[in-house]
């Protein structure tokens, strides 16, 4: 449990990168380079929901041109100077213009939501002066062949009279001294700091470095947790800091309640606005119950009154005495490595039970 | 003493003020009694998740229940007196919303532990830090400047704790505060790290002081800070922990410079909280539609000088592997490489989450919504004094020292 944590690029890793980049006002000393924040770029939102017109999904009705009924960017971010919106979608790798798959469909979307539809959905004063911008990140290796498919693809929206944003991809580059970023094209990038033929630096890493921030989000259910052992773990952990927490800070009254959702709210900020009723119960049934059950019969032989019912954990009766002892097997070396065991539980959802966007 | 009939918060303070007159007088007849301690003020800070709690009897009650004091109000609302199997104990004070000072003229070395056992047990009380940035800007802007003819006392403390890889958790903070109404000015003590406390007229050391910290930085990490007394001999010992001894015949004048200072230390807890929170908020648009963001921002610790490899892993070691340790964190690091650690865990004064990346280079923090500011306050106080005590520290793009400062000039 407390070996290290191989590095390998993923796209939670490229999603949390993005968004130390435009997340905090940062310290001279910060570790990440906020270069989105350095061009004027701050976060609108994550995962918003962008609806096509109803005059593309005619025309792309028309044409057979595949197309769904919305798509979630991984970020939508905005320039209230030049006027410029980004949608950015992180992948691992990239796809082929060819096919009709679910990606293709979104791309489809992200390339023909316009600045002026999207502006004054959001609700931006003169709509009409918006421009969108869409970005997709990708490993360094996949992003020269992404953007021929996102031109295929721009080409082919323009054929069928389907109006489209400008866009480009940008790849993200692991090397010994550094994080690094490069556009294409870089010559018409709206983000000056990558308007450069020479990847530019956003972190800089001595030899042996490893090249990951603090997650800000630990779990994106539109990208999954397959392999991303480190997401995992850092939900295990928030899981775990947060029940912890929840019942320590409360000890001090004689009774007291936590309900579910609020051990899961504290520990995925993002967990009250994900709308996938069946993914949530999922997640709560198969992992957090189990482990908070294990948890309470351990609680239980310490002599605590605790009814688990209805989602609400119940504590009563407890005595100063009793919040000593079970604060201090709280905090034991025995409980912290007590396995959550988020990984085993999370092999056996299916990738459906998971897949779905945050809240509109 | 003990059947004192305090009918309002001003008798409380003349009685009080009467108590340090007699002290003092003691103290110039060199007969100062076994029995007569000092009067001493604890300043506490409770949870900013008490918010809207009042502090009235029944709540306070419940804050000291551990040690199972009788509480009574005295006049007002804000006022109460602490009564134990041996009568008066002292007084609590409620200073702000979310602080108290508790005065009492006990024994110290009894008081700093008990109070200590208090907070430590508490999911809802912390001590005040003031760390050596703090202290230093009172040094500068307060004393330097106004009182160049007074004496000024300070205790410098730096331990190179996490050098010892193999440290044994003895001689854990708070519980050394015990021992300081010794009447030498000067003492020199060789453990792991020096100790030195010096009194010495404010010009002298306002000479002396930047050559030393320019030449040693340790001596930035102030423990106490004794700030002289108005128009009166002696003066009031801020320790980093919050404690004040009052070596002046003067009760009310400490207390006041505690309550400003507790104000303007509750601004910088609250601006600190405002810029860091970190949580998901939902915006609704024009159109009808949600849409989410992040706010909040990093704090971020730069040492200097990056730590050796050896104390780095100590640190992570004996405060995270062991729960050991001043730090009073907990939670299981994530070993990304040897030299980058992350925690996303827990900080043990008031139970509430903190998200850590430590690196030889600095330490950056995360708090989650909820989380008290007072957690930095704590950081930078135990960071200067066991870990790098000329630690930068920036909230988001501010520094903290900058903060501080404008708080205490601006109030804003």
């Amino acid at each position: 449990m407390t070996g290290t944590l191989p590095f390998t690029q993923d796209a939670l890793f490229q999603l949390n990168l993005l968004l130390w980049m435009v997340w905090p006002p940062s310290s001279p000393h910060s570790s990440v380079r906020p270069i989105f924040r350095e061009d004027g770029f701050v976060l609108q939102s994550i995962a918003p929901a962008l609806r096509p017109s109803i005059r593309t999904q005619l025309l792309a009705h028309e044409s057979g041109t595949p197309i769904q009924e919305k798509a979630l960017p991984d970020l939508l971010l905005k320039n209230q100077e030049s006027n410029t919106m980004l949608p950015i979608e992180c992948k691992l790798t990239g796809f082929g213009a060819s096919s009709g798959s679910r990606e293709v469909k979104q791309a489809n979307i992200l390339l023909s939501v316009l600045g002026p539809e999207l502006a004054a959905s959001i609700g931006l004063p003169k709509p009409d002066q918006w421009q969108c911008y869409l970005y997709y990140v990708l490993e360094a290796d996949n992003h020269n062949a992404m953007f021929e498919t996102l031109s295929q693809l721009t080409q082919h929206l323009q054929d069928v009279h389907i109006k489209t944003n400008t866009s480009g991809t940008i790849g993200i580059e692991i090397d010994t001294d550094g994080i690094y970023l490069k556009a294409v094209p870089y010559e018409t990038s709206p983000l000056p700091s990558l308007r450069n033929p020479v990847p530019t630096c956003v972190a800089k890493l001595e030899e042996g470095d490893d090249p990951r921030p603090l997650y800000l989000i630990p779990i994106d259910p539109d990208i999954g947790l397959k392999d991303e052992l480190y997401g995992i773990r850092v939900l295990e952990e928030r899981v775990r800091s947060s029940v912890i927490s929840l019942i320590g800070r409360r000890l001090d009254d004689t009774r007291f309640e936590v309900h579910e959702d609020e051990i899961m709210q504290t520990a995925i900020e993002l967990w009250g606005y994900w709308e996938h009723e069946p993914a949530k119960s999922s997640l709560l049934r198969k992992i957090a119950r189990p482990y908070l059950r294990e948890l309470l019969d351990g609680l239980r032989r310490l002599g605590a009154d605790i009814k688990y019912e209805q989602r609400i954990i119940r504590f009563r009766a407890v005595t100063p005495k009793l919040a000593a002892e079970i604060r201090s097997r709280l905090i034991s070396r025995d409980f912290a490595r007590q396995d959550v065991a988020l990984w085993e539980s999370y092999r056996q959802l299916s990738f459906d039970d998971v897949v779905e966007g945050w809240a509109e | 003493m003990n059947h004192l009939n305090l009918t309002s918060q001003e008798a409380a303070f003349d009685f009080l003020d009467s108590y340090a007159s007699a002290r003092k007088e003691e103290i110039d007849r060199r007969k100062l009694s076994k029995d007569s301690g000092f009067i001493k003020s604890y300043s506490l800070e409770t949870s900013p998740t008490n918010g809207g709690v009042a502090f009235d009897q029944s709540y306070i009650e419940r804050l000291v229940d551990d040690v199972r004091w009788r509480i009574s109000p005295i006049g007002q609302q804000n006022f109460f007196r602490a009564d134990d199997s041996e009568g008066l104990v002292g007084f609590i004070d409620i200073l702000s919303e979310r602080h108290l000072a508790f005065h009492t003229f006990r024994e110290a070395r009894r008081m700093d532990q008990v109070i200590c056992n208090l907070v430590n047990r508490s999911s809802r009380l912390d001590f005040l830090w003031l760390s050596g940035n703090y202290l230093n800007l009172l040094w500068e802007g307060l004393i330097r400047e106004y009182m160049p003819q007074r004496f000024v006392t300070f205790k410098f403390e730096h331990q190179g704790r996490f050098e010892d890889v193999e440290w044994d958790g003895v001689g854990d903070d708070e519980s050394e505060e015990t021992g300081e109404e010794s009447d030498e000015d000067t003492e020199i003590r060789e453990r792991r790290a020096s100790t030195l406390k010096v009194t010495a007229r404010v010009n002298k050391v306002s000479r002396f002081l930047p050559q030393l910290q320019s030449v040693l930085p340790d001596f930035k990490a102030i423990k106490m800070l004794r700030i002289p007394a108005t128009e009166m001999p002696g003066g009031y010992e801020f320790w980093d922990w919050g404690k004040v001894t009052y070596r002046s015949p003067n009760f009310r004048d400490g207390r006041g410079y505690l309550r400003e200072i507790t104000q303007s230390y509750q601004k910088v807890t609250e601006f600190i909280e405002q810029q860091t929170w970190f949580q998901a908020e939902k915006i609704h648009l024009h159109d009808g539609t949600e849409t989410l963001n992040l706010t909040g921002t990093p704090i971020t610790f730069r040492f200097p000088e990056p730590l050796a490899l050896g104390t780095f892993q100590g640190f992570v070691e004996a405060t995270f592997e062991r729960g050991k340790g001043p730090f009073r964190l907990w939670g299981n690091p994530l070993r990304l490489s040897d030299r980058k650690v992350h925690v996303y865990g827990l900080d043990l004064h008031l139970w509430q989450r903190i998200f850590l990346e430590l690196t030889p280079s600095g330490f950056t923090a995360i708090l989650p919504k909820h989380t008290c500011g007072n957690t930095i306050h704590r950081l930078v106080s135990n960071i200067q004094r066991f870990i790098s005590p000329d630690v930068e520290t920036y909230v988001g793009e501010k520094s903290y020292q900058n903060i501080v400062k404008e708080m205490l000039l601006y109030g804003t």
